[in-house]
């Protein structure tokens, strides 16, 4: 309790947000700076008016890998640039551990995989994790034009590292974009976030 | 001599399976979890319930997950393929561990050793006499700092018996545990709400009235329903508790959750299912304030567990010293001494004697001590002298005693062999390989025996990683072994032994006394555990064993023609050796409570011992002395006929009207074992003295006083008056 009062403050105090860190759907979301794989300094401010998806990714789990081995992650960041929504993939991961991204690195995967996100932020020292409470790979947020969550939690509603899931499994984050499209109140704005735990620094 | 094993009945064929990990994951060479299907029973009877656990085997700093894995990681799960008409029920989690990945990542898990039972139920038209295979497919994640999903297909066959099925030998016992220990509901009344951003939930019941509530702990069924890693703050009721929990996301939704459901788990390991409904906490939840602070966060360490290496070594040590003078190891030992001294003037002889027994004394202890390990890690619940809790083991110990005494009374003679163990030791003839035997003999009939000091060290080896254990019992076998091994290399202290001469003879009949004592008690001992059928059963195997020893010193002392007598003598022994194992079959039913009291011989009015029995004892506001005990204990034993007995004891007791709870572990106890194991113990005898609305009890050492016990009983009786008055503090 005490530990998290005190990134909640020391977050408050680097980026001066005036919303209290953790994320409360339908609450204004986290504010947040990072480098992306190309060096670029990016922030939630910036795409103020546009729909945002944040993804949390280390590509040597399991959970991650069913959703980028049947196409099921690359499939969800087209449709969402298509609706003209922001996509941000997160890596979290510290140096020497799984996952980590260098910018390279970063930019290797997303070629090899196919990926489609808007930037892959850099957040080794899991500033930008902790601020959403992000606990797993992959952890799933959106957050609406207005900068507000709509919704956080998994991919969907099959919480296991089985491929042949992905075909019969509820996708929570494309009914989300789908509600926001049709500018109704999203249905399921929270589910169980499921996947390996984010690799933070100590 | 060599014990005589009891032929069991063929138990079910175990198929362990290979875990193996799925293609395409290179990460995983070698699979982190092994796993196994074991069964409850050694048969499956038509119409009822079977159950069938996974064992998993995780490799040390892996774990794998409960049924809400927490903020990341997934639940094992099964797949079983079963014979027509078979059905397996739902996993019967065990209670998890909290696991704190990261600051802010909390995971409920196992690591280890877990067993998953899962309840088959058997269709009524299964045929009696058939054998069939159940098959598990079970896929589960595995995790350190990274994870790996597994999957693994183990498979276990049955034979479909009639009547009641006999517990499987191999891991029945550990099935049988996981389901004892396993939360279930219990009826509690439970309710949540929420306050100023926390989530308030109360439970009342029986089962939470008088117990240590301090790091009790919440699981919930659902991973949105609370934030895991969240504090759980406790505030005792009289009849209960309520926790303040952080809300999980389940609380943000549209529609927040309408029931609240988990496992509240006290930290005595007892855990209760619960299901909680929207509402204000109930009467009896609150009002006490939070529960005195443990001596460390976590399980309760008294301080036998505190014990470190060196201590423990030490204790262990100073053990086997002492045990050199209990009643059935005295007497084998002081005739090998009185013998070694009539090589007092042949030095290389002494010590090659001395260093031969020590080589037995050590060779035996850490076989003992690798039996304890090995058994521990199939998940038996064990300690020292767990060998006398088979019945078998007992009437061959007894028939042992009866050879070694029929020696020392001078019936046979020590020939060279193997055979005359006990004659070796009193003769003292014989060169290195008698010495050694002496030494395993001496081990073998201190069983028996808990010395002073013994207690805590075994508690903490039994605690620790194996080669610590086998270091404790090490260093017990040279405690044990000191005073002859330095007798055989000091020719000064060998001079001061009075000669060998006739004397010796008379000492010998005098040390048999005690010998054919130790037989009577062990026999004593069987008939507790077998009943009296099976005693008759011995008696007439000691009857012939007398027979033929007696045969025997006929034929040495005639020196006459071997054939006719020796072979007598020998048909004789194993007509002898033959009747108990035949006896066995007769063996009463399990766990006579009803017969613990009386065979504890106590004066003191008692009752069986059960926590359940204890908590509500403890609700009621009595003071509760907690007798741990076996037949088979020496020191227990003795300690009920003294200080027990006493009428000023008796008195105490009434004039403070002290419960006396009676706790018998003559035969196997999950219950008795896992509370002797709280305590740090790994055997009998362990006296706990409860003062009311103090949580942990005092314990009273091994070798008890009447002046100790008064004292003790008064002690706590005095804590009830304060209790009463002020916040109870710890002993």
């Amino acid at each position: 309790m005490n530990r998290r009062a005190l990134i909640a403050a020391a977050l408050t105090a680097a980026f001066a947000a005036p919303a209290a860190a953790a994320p409360v759907i339908n609450q204004p979301a986290p504010a947040f700076s990072a480098v992306d794989a190309d060096g670029k300094t990016r922030s939630l401010k910036e795409f103020r008016g546009r729909t945002v998806v944040l993804e949390w990714v280390n590509e040597g789990c399991p959970y991650v890998r069913k959703h980028y081995d049947t196409g099921n992650m690359q499939k969800l960041q087209k449709l969402a640039r298509q609706d003209g929504a922001v996509w941000l993939t997160v890596a979290s991961s510290a140096p020497e551990m799984q996952g980590h991204f260098t910018p390279e690195r970063a930019k290797t995967f997303v070629r090899e995989r196919g990926g489609s996100p808007t930037a892959v932020l850099l957040d080794p020292e899991g500033k930008v994790g902790k601020a959403y409470d992000a606990r797993v790979t992959p952890h799933m947020y959106v957050i609406d034009r207005a900068g507000r969550l709509v919704y956080m939690g998994g991919v969907d509603d099959k919480p296991t590292a089985a491929k042949e899931d992905v075909r019969f499994a509820r996708n929570h984050v494309a009914a989300a974009l789908a509600d926001l499209r049709a500018g109704r109140p999203v249905a399921t704005p929270v589910s169980r976030p499921y996947g390996c735990s984010v690799k933070y620094a100590g | 001599m060599r014990i005589v094993h009891a032929v069991r009945r063929l138990v079910c064929a175990v198929t362990a399976a290979v875990a193996l990990a799925p293609a395409g994951h290179a990460v995983a060479a070698e699979p982190k979890v092994r796993i196994a299907l074991v069964a409850e029973t050694a048969g499956a009877v038509p119409g009822a319930t079977v159950h069938v656990a996974l064992k998993q085997t995780i490799t040390p700093g892996w774990h794998t997950y409960w049924r809400n894995p927490g903020d990341s990681g997934e639940a094992t799960t099964i797949r079983w393929t079963l014979p027509a008409g078979w059905r397996a029920g739902e996993i019967i989690w065990p209670t998890p561990e909290r696991q704190q990945v990261a600051p802010t990542i909390v995971n409920y898990g196992y690591n280890g050793e877990v067993l998953l039972p899962t309840p088959v139920e058997v269709p009524a038209d299964a045929a009696v006499g058939e054998r069939v295979t159940l098959t598990a497919a079970a896929s589960w994640l595995v995790c350190s700092d990274i994870c790996i999903p597994e999957q693994g297909v183990a498979s276990l066959t049955l034979p479909v018996v009639a009547g009641r099925p006999t517990v499987d030998r191999r891991d029945g016992e550990a099935v049988r545990q996981a389901l004892a220990a396993a939360p279930r509901p219990v009826g509690l009344t439970a309710s949540f709400d929420q306050v100023g951003g926390r989530l308030r939930l109360a439970a009342v019941g029986p089962e939470l009235t008088g117990v240590d509530l301090a790091g009790t702990y919440f699981f919930p069924f659902d991973g949105s329903a609370l934030n895991h890693s969240g504090s759980q703050a406790i505030e005792r009721g009289a009849e209960g508790l309520t926790l303040s929990l952080e809300p999980g996301y389940a609380f943000q939704g549209s529609q927040p959750p309408s029931a609240l459901s988990g496992v509240l788990a006290l930290a005595s390991g007892r855990a209760f299912e619960l299901t909680a409904t929207p509402g204000p906490p109930p009467a009896g939840a609150h009002g006490l304030g939070p529960p005195p602070a443990r001596a460390s966060d976590g399980e309760p360490l008294p301080a036998e567990q505190d014990l470190g290496l060196p201590l423990a070594l030490m204790f262990a040590l100073l053990g086997g010293l002492i045990l050199n003078l209990m009643p059935c190891v005295f007497p084998i030992l002081s005739m090998k001494a009185a013998a070694l001294a009539g090589h007092a003037h042949e030095q290389t002889a002494a010590r090659g004697q001395a260093l031969a027994f020590g080589a037995g004394v050590l060779a035996t202890f850490l076989l003992l001590g690798g039996a304890v390990v090995a058994l521990q890690s199939a998940g038996q619940a064990v300690g020292w002298g767990f060998q006398l809790q088979s019945p078998a083991v007992v009437a061959g110990l007894a028939l042992l005693m009866l050879l070694v005494a029929l020696n020392l009374s001078g019936v046979f003679h020590a020939g060279g062999g193997v055979q005359n163990l006990g004659g070796e030791a009193a003769a003292g003839r014989g060169g290195a390989s008698g010495a050694f035997l002496t030494g395993v003999l001496a081990v073998v009939v201190a069983a028996p025996c808990t010395a002073p000091f013994m207690a805590g060290a075994m508690g903490f080896a039994l605690t620790q990683p194996a080669p610590v254990t086998l270091l404790i019992f090490a260093a017990l076998a040279v405690g044990f072994a000191l005073p002859f091994v330095l007798l055989g290399f000091s020719p000064a202290l060998l001079r001061r032994l009075p000669r060998p001469g006739p004397w010796m003879e008379g000492l010998r009949r005098l040390l048999a006394l005690p010998m054919y004592g130790t037989a009577l008690w062990l026999a004593w001992v069987f008939a507790q555990q077998a009943g009296e059928a099976a005693l008759a059963g011995l008696f007439a195997g000691g009857l012939l064993t007398a027979f033929a020893a007696w045969l025997w010193g006929v034929r040495q002392r005639s020196g006459g023609p071997r054939a006719p007598l020796a072979t007598a003598a020998l048909a004789a022994l194993a007509a002898a050796v033959v009747a108990p194992v035949l006896a066995l079959r007769s063996t009463p039913p399990e766990s006579g409570e009803g017969a613990s009291i009386e065979t504890a011989r106590a004066v003191l009015p008692g009752e069986p011992f059960t926590p359940e029995r204890l908590a509500a004892l403890r609700a009621e506001g009595r003071p509760v002395f907690v007798n741990l005990t076996a037949d088979w204990c020496v020191t227990c034993k003795v300690n009920e006929a003294s200080a027990l007995s006493s009428a000023r004891v008796a008195q105490a007791f009434r004039e403070h009207q002290v419960a006396y709870l009676v706790g018998d572990w003559t035969r196997r106890d999950a219950v008795i074992a896992r509370t002797l194991a709280e305590h740090g113990r790994a055997g009998v005898p362990l006296y706990l003295v409860y003062a009311p609305g103090v949580d942990r009890p005092a314990v009273l050492p091994q070798l008890l006083t009447e002046g100790m016990v008064v004292a003790a009983v008064r002690e706590a009786a005095a804590a009830r008056a304060t209790a009463a008055v002020k916040a109870p503090a710890r002993t």
